[in-house]
């Protein structure tokens, strides 16, 4: 965000600084497609995610649109199974995990005391595969046959019966999960190799501890999906039969393989917001966190377990009791870790001298409703229960709980704390405030009464409804269209602090202590920790 | 500027390190991809 660039200390920096940066370096649009630098490409993976937040936000309302009112009315139904493929594959993989990508690039070589990522030209390339993996899902709208049909999952048979716009959307996770692999090899590499002396593994700030675990969750689980859906794609085109029972396969075994990879693919979304909510909360609490060792050990403990609980999604597909039970306690054992987690964010806060300014605010959302969709994922991780509530609207509740409320709050609390460092800027506190109000009243409005649509039996998928529906769907539509609105608000506080913002103080937290806020001025310069800092 | 380019004494040490930690991920992640579609597709 911050074209400020300084001078100080290159060897070869004063020769050739005709404009401000140096002579060999582009400006304009080439800056931002040749840059190297980690903020730069932080700042790109920021402004992406926010992007393909709005059309997959565009997405739901068409959903939620035709969920209005019961009957057909706005969309077919193939385009209406589009929206919600799209929207979820969009979300995911366009707008959450490059969001945390994007405080990966900014906040990592900060906080760890380093000059830049350890791999800055594969750093660029990491985001510029985005681009042309969003423009392949969309386009495949504009191909005979349109957008897939088949939910962001891509089961298979159904994978194997769509038109070639399946084709765009499997080349699409191909490139999405390059862009991942590599981004993670460069976190893992950044952070073992690249701290500033002193700066031990166990002194890390917690944000960086869960990128950590989180980017080794990301190199061994994207090479599965990356199977799975070149599976179909050989399904498809060249003859095999893996997912095909007439041809001797078995589109069991694609459940199987993508909730491998599904699985620890919701961890990978949830580790990083955990990292943003154990940076805030210590800072507006103004007390250290608490039981740091614990943090580190719990969130390792949910990424191993992580990978050994997929077929709670599958418990009706026909598994022994056996595997039924083996699936059910190791899933609730999740929420062991998880508890510890919650229970640590709480006792920080104990006896802090808290304060509540719009990054708190989130993340006391987060603390609330990311544990709510805890409990109701406890509640279905009961495969007798869950034989009656999966794919119902319960499910799309608790995820919803989980992503938006959990993951996505803790984007926005990480924005606004990060904000004043990246910037130099403020932004404008009463209108933060309302944006997280508007948020948090109308996510409930959206999302609260699905958990009685499901256990009333209200299917996902599916564009149309039972009469005794109506009212909590209408309820939903309204909460939704209230979120999206609120949202627009979050981009015009971000453009007016860009523009108009009051210039930050060096420190505007005063409970921040990781080493971009003790130091380096604020804004943080363009090249920061050439030389890097001794740590304590 | 890149980093890479950057004159600091830390950066020239660590690059091969940092070869080195990030070639043995990468064939991690190769391994996962090619050994699992290799299982399957030798399956058959
Ligand atoms: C204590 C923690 C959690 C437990 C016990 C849990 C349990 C479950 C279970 C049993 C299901 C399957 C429901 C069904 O399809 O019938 C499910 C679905 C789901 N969960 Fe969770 N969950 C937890 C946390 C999370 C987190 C942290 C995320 C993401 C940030 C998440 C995202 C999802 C998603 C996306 C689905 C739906 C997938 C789909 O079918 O499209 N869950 N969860
Ligand atoms: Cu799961």
């Amino acid at each position: 965000m911050s074209a400020v660039i300084d001078n100080h200390g290159h060897a070869h920096g004063g020769a050739h600084d005709d404009h401000g940066d140096h002579g060999h370096h582009p400006s304009g649009l080439m800056r931002w497609v040749t840059t190297t630098n980690h903020k730069d490409i932080g700042t790109m993976y920021l402004w992406f995610s926010f992007a393909m937040f709005l059309v997959g936000g565009v997405m739901a309302m068409v959903i939620r649109a035709e969920l209005f009112q019961p009957g057909m009315q706005i969309v077919s139904p193939e385009f209406f199974n589009s929206m919600t493929t799209y929207h979820g594959l969009i979300m995911v993989f366009g707008a959450i995990m490059p969001a945390f990508v994007g405080f990966a690039n900014w906040q990592i070589p900060l906080m760890i005391g380093a000059p830049d990522m350890a791999f800055p030209r594969m750093n660029n390339w990491s985001f510029w595969l985005l681009p042309p993996a969003a423009i392949l899902l969309v386009s495949s709208f504009l191909v005979p046959g349109g957008g897939a049909g088949v939910g962001w999952t891509m089961y298979a048979p159904l994978t194997t019966q769509m038109g070639p716009g399946m084709d765009l959307t499997i080349f699409a996770v191909h490139l999405l999960g390059m862009s991942s692999i590599m981004g993670s090899i460069n976190i893992i590499t950044t952070i073992l190799n690249l701290r500033a002396p002193g700066m031990t593994l166990m002194k890390m700030p917690l944000f960086v501890w869960t990128w950590l675990i989180t980017a080794y969750l990301l190199v061994a689980s994207m090479p599965v999906l990356a199977g799975a859906v070149t599976m179909t794609l050989t399904d498809r085109h060249f003859g095999t039969s893996f997912f095909n029972a007439a041809g001797g396969g078995d589109p069991v075994l694609y459940q199987h393989i993508f909730w491998f990879f599904g699985h620890p693919e919701v961890y990978i979304i949830a580790i990083p917001a955990f990292g943003v909510i154990s940076q805030v909360i210590p800072a507006f609490s103004r007390k250290p966190l608490f039981g740091y060792a614990s943090m580190v050990y719990a969130t390792s403990s949910i990424a191993i377990l992580s990978f050994m609980v997929w077929a709670h999604h599958m418990y009706v597909v026909g598994m022994p009791v056996a595997g039924q039970l083996y699936f059910m306690y190791a899933t609730m054992l999740i929420a062991v870790p998880t508890g510890v987690k919650v229970f640590n964010w709480v006792a920080t806060m104990w006896k802090g001298s808290l304060s509540f300014e719009t990054p708190m605010l989130f993340a006391l959302g987060f603390l609330f409703l990311f544990t709510l969709g805890g409990f109701t994922g406890l509640v279905l991780s009961l495969t007798s229960v869950d034989v009656q509530l999966q794919d119902t609207y319960y499910v799309v509740a608790h995820f919803h709980y989980v992503m938006v409320a959990g993951a996505l709050f803790s984007a926005f609390a990480g924005v606004y704390f990060w904000f004043p460092k990246w910037t130099g800027k403020m932004y404008d506190e009463t209108l933060g405030k309302i944006h997280f109000w508007l948020s948090l009243i109308f996510f409930n409005i959206t999302f609260f009464v699905q958990h009685f649509l499901g256990l009333a039996g209200m299917p996902r998928r599916i564009p149309d409804y039972n009469l005794q529906f109506v009212e909590f769907n209408q309820i939903s539509s309204i909460g939704a269209f209230g979120f999206g609105l609120s949202q627009l608000l979050f981009l015009y506080i971000i453009i007016k602090a860009i523009k108009s913002g009051e210039k930050a103080p060096q420190l505007p937290w005063d409970g921040a202590d990781t080493l971009e806020w003790t130091h380096l001025p604020t804004p943080a310069p363009y090249h920061t920790f050439e030389n890097p800092p001794f740590v304590k | 500027m890149m980093v890479d380019e950057v004159n600091s004494a830390q950066y020239s040490v660590l690059r091969r390190k940092n070869l080195r930690t990030g070639i043995l991920l990468g064939l991690f992640a190769a391994v996962c991809f090619f050994g699992f579609l290799a299982k399957f597709f030798l399956a058959r």
